[in-house]
């Protein structure tokens, strides 16, 4: 295994261990808003344009951090099983050529889908017409589930050709 | 696919066996497998030049377009 085999690993490992780890809390939050417990939750820090006054606005707010991270969970899952497959030394598997796909198209509906959300909850919650996509964020992020996507489909034409070159006599 | 190959007629005609003819062309038993079953995507002519020497053949012997 190289270096950066497991540097990258060990990073993945990381975030997916966090991610874990705060999607746990958001959900015990969720009980906590669902059981009636008073309080913000600290939830002023995640949206500080929201007003977090109402249940709903909590409730809402709750719902989509829980979902963008059950996303972000699996991204970073498939990009630990990819990497690992990557690491065992076959390469252009069908499963790496779907990998980077399914990865690809997970991070660009994630931004989007991120994106409106944002949008929605502050018309309803701050009653604020705004749209931000800054470019650190947005197009950043656009630009590398597009990428995901044509490293899948680079490495499924590296398989066809691979494929061809094997069944050459 | 429409192409076909010959090659287990010829080697009957020849009295040869497949890998009798792996040998002599230096291929596997395998790829010659491959080629015989038709699951090869391509011959190479250094190959096809081997086959038909071996063989005693010409390409066209070895084989055979069919339309689908």
């Amino acid at each position: 295994m190289t270096t950066s085999f497991k540097l990258l690993k060990a990073i993945l490992s990381i975030a997916l261990f966090f991610s874990t780890v705060l999607w746990l809390i958001f959900l015990i939050i969720l009980a906590g808003i669902l059981l009636g417990i008073d309080g913000n939750f600290g939830l002023e820090r995640v949206a500080e344009d929201l007003d977090l006054t109402s249940k709903t606005a909590k409730l809402a707010l709750v719902t989509y951090v829980l979902g963008a991270y059950a996303a972000i969970i699996y991204i970073i899952n498939t990009l630990r099983r990819l990497v690992k497959s990557l690491d065992s030394g076959s390469l252009f598997t069908k499963f790496q050529c779907a990998g980077f796909n399914l990865v690809g198209q997970l991070i660009i509906w994630l931004v989007i889908l991120s994106a409106v959300a944002e949008f929605i909850m502050k018309l309803i919650f701050a009653s604020r017409l705004k749209v931000e996509t800054s470019f650190p964020d947005f197009w950043l992020f656009l630009a590398l589930g597009a990428f995901f996507i044509v490293l899948g489909q680079v490495f499924e034409k590296a398989r066809l050709m691979r494929e061809e070159n094997e069944l050459t006599v | 696919m429409a192409i076909l190959i010959n090659l287990d007629r010829i080697l009957d005609e020849r009295g040869m066996k497949s890998n009798e003819l792996a040998d002599i062309v230096g291929i596997t038993t395998a790829n010659l497998s491959i080629l015989k079953t038709g699951k090869a995507k391509a011959v190479r002519f250094s190959t096809l030049e081997a086959i038909c020497k071996a063989l005693d053949c010409q390409p066209g012997d070895i084989l055979e377009y069919k339309a689908s």
